[in-house]
């Protein structure tokens, strides 16, 4: 008996428990075309030749009901045959596996399908059939819905999306943790100075670029769209938040390297961009696509520190004094002087070598990237170690003994209300050390004021007194 | 009352924006601002504690300044106003 009001459930069985999705209707049931460019059913022959797959691909979200991360992203492909479904579902099944992969050997905490951290947002396949689908060792996902009813169910839910005549065995679903999208955009207009405090929130992520380019994987598409924000609450530990790669389907495996790749152009590594223009004769070889995944981290590493306004607007924007149509970012030189450009302070300077440093050529630079070792942890660590460089000419490294120039203790004091009230909201980074900029401009004029008015009736007051009193002893007394 | 307002602009002449004079410590600000008081502070956490502070300093120090010589003038007047009140009243 089909129930006409039954949702459309997700059930993923783990080892660490079981979160059941509620998937919500699409908001828009408009559909994308996406190619895609994977290996062969594993048996077949000709294993290193890629066969090309097109589906056609919508997207909504789901709330978990049971255990783990609260809300989902889903994506649903529609593919033209049986036969194309199951060999696109091999490929996002491997995919998942390298991304589980990469999650589960982070440095420090290991990442779970339900549960953070994670340098990539993990994916489970769902299939469209109802049978059930096992992530080797891993989660087990299947559609909460009796097999009989699958095609009423799927058609109820996304009817004019899957047409009539749509086999439930050829669509596949994805379901990934949804995480918050950033927008990129430079806290502070025009602030000289970079926004070092969001560095460190790229560890995990650069741990896992390198997990995933060991297994011969590339994400391929790492732009702001695709690098979102977490928060977590590790054990006996303050909350943490990081940012983690999301839309994973483009990834591929580095070796066959694919004829082309699924990327968004703008962000592109040089060699690829050459092979696009038609500049250089292709295909790509494996080391191009681990140096645009790093080319994508270094970007996005500018876009936290600089605004993601500046780095497509003057780095990736054509250089019109290259007459080869190069940019910006294509140049270690040109990037050192865009940089010095936006961060004239030269005590920055450690910090802006290390950040132009792999835009070049040479060893540091694309000899580096084009390598399948591991390269961005470092690097990050290298980023991480240069801005304690440059903060430290600014600042005495030891607080000395004897403190100098001490501050009168209502200043002291003063110090915890301006966290205290910079924290009474929860907010991001970003915000809280804005709000806390405002926060102590408010707490200055406070004691500014309180400590002037004290002064003025200590001076005022005790003049006056002492006025009156030669008055009286003057005229009064004295008499 | 204008006065108020005069004494914020100084300090703000005198201290800096806090954007510009904290901007250099990067991320150990936003350490600073997730420390739990309770427990140890490390040497960023340190740095920046004091550097708040000293900032506060400077206001607490201008506000005096200004409050001085505000008293001292009221006073003044007030001591001159008073001593001639009495001799008259005597
Ligand atoms: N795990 C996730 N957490 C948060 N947002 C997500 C997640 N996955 C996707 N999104 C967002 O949902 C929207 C749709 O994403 P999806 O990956 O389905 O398609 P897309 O981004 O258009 O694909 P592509 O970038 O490959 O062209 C995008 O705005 C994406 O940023
Ligand atoms: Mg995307």
């Amino acid at each position: 008996m089909a129930d006409d009001d039954a949702p459309l459930m997700i059930d993923l069985a783990g080892p660490q428990g079981r979160a059941l999705l509620r998937v919500r209707p699409p908001e828009s049931l408009l559909s994308k075309p996406v190619e895609f460019e994977v290996p062969p059913l594993s048996g077949n022959a000709a294993a290193d030749q890629l066969v090309a797959i097109s589906t056609q691909v919508i997207f909504t979200t789901a709330a978990n009901e049971r255990d783990g991360w609260l809300e989902w992203h889903v994506k649903i492909y529609r593919c033209a045959t049986v036969g194309d479904a199951d060999t696109l579902r091999q490929h996002l099944h491997r995919q998942a596996g390298a991304l589980q992969h990469v999650n589960n050997f982070l440095p420090g905490q290991r990442g779970m399908a339900f549960k953070p951290p994670w340098a990539v947002v993990p994916v489970q396949v769902v299939r469209g059939d109802g049978r059930p689908e096992e992530l080797a060792g891993a989660v087990t996902t299947r559609l909460g819905v009796p097999s009989d009813q699958i095609v009423a169910q799927l058609r109820r839910h996304l009817p004019p999306w899957l047409g009539d005549k749509t086999q439930p065995d050829c669509v596949l679903l994805a379901v990934s943790p949804r995480i918050d999208p950033m927008n990129w955009e430079a806290d502070h207009h025009g602030d000289p100075h970079p926004a070092t405090e969001n560095l460190s929130m790229f560890e995990t992520l650069a741990a896992g670029l390198d997990l995933l380019h060991q297994q011969e994987w590339a994400h391929c598409d790492i732009k702001p769209d695709n690098v979102c924000r977490y928060t977590y609450f590790p054990e006996n530990l303050p909350p943490m938040s990081e940012y983690a790669l999301i839309d994973t389907d483009a990834a591929t495996r580095t070796t066959p390297p694919p004829r082309a790749l699924r990327s968004s152009e703008l962000y592109d590594y040089r060699a690829l961009r050459d092979l696009r223009l038609g500049r250089v004769a292709g295909p790509p070889r494996a080391g191009h696509l681990y140096a645009q995944d790093r080319f994508g981290l270094m970007l996005m590493v500018l876009c936290a520190l600089a605004g993601r306004e500046w780095v497509e607007q003057l780095a990736l924007a054509p250089d019109a004094t290259d007459p080869a149509g190069g940019r910006i970012a294509d140049d270690e030189e040109k990037m050192l002087r865009a940089l010095a450009a936006l961060w004239p302070d030269p005590r920055w300077e450690p910090l802006v070598r290390a950040l132009a440093e792999p835009f070049g050529t040479g060893p540091g630079g694309s000899l580096a990237l084009e390598r399948q070792d591991p390269w961005a942890a470092e690097w990050l660590q290298r980023l991480v170690r240069a801005e304690a460089e440059c903060t430290e000419v600014r600042t005495p490294v030891e607080p000395s003994p004897v403190r100098t120039p001490e501050a009168p203790p209502v200043a002291v004091r003063a110090v915890d209300r301006v966290r205290q009230e910079t924290r009474a909201h929860p907010a991001g980074k970003p915000q809280l050390v804005r709000r806390a900029y405002e926060v102590i401009d408010e707490v200055a004029g406070d004691l500014a004021e309180s400590q002037a008015r004290l002064a003025m009736w200590l001076w005022g007051g005790g003049l006056t007194g002492a006025g009156l009193l030669i008055a009286l002893n003057a005229f009064v007394i004295g008499r | 009352m204008i006065w108020e307002e005069m004494l914020r602009r100084r300090v703000e002449e005198r201290c800096g924006d806090p954007g510009e004079a904290f901007a250099p410590y990067g991320y150990r600000f936003g350490k600073w601002l997730d420390a739990d008081p309770a427990t140890r502070a490390d040497r960023d956490v340190v740095q920046v504690r004091d550097a708040v502070a000293g900032y506060l300093g400077g206001a607490v120090r201008e506000g005096r300044l200004v409050g001085t010589v505000v008293g001292v003038g009221l006073g003044t007047a007030g001591a001159l106003i008073v001593f001639l009140l009495v001799w008259a009243v005597a």
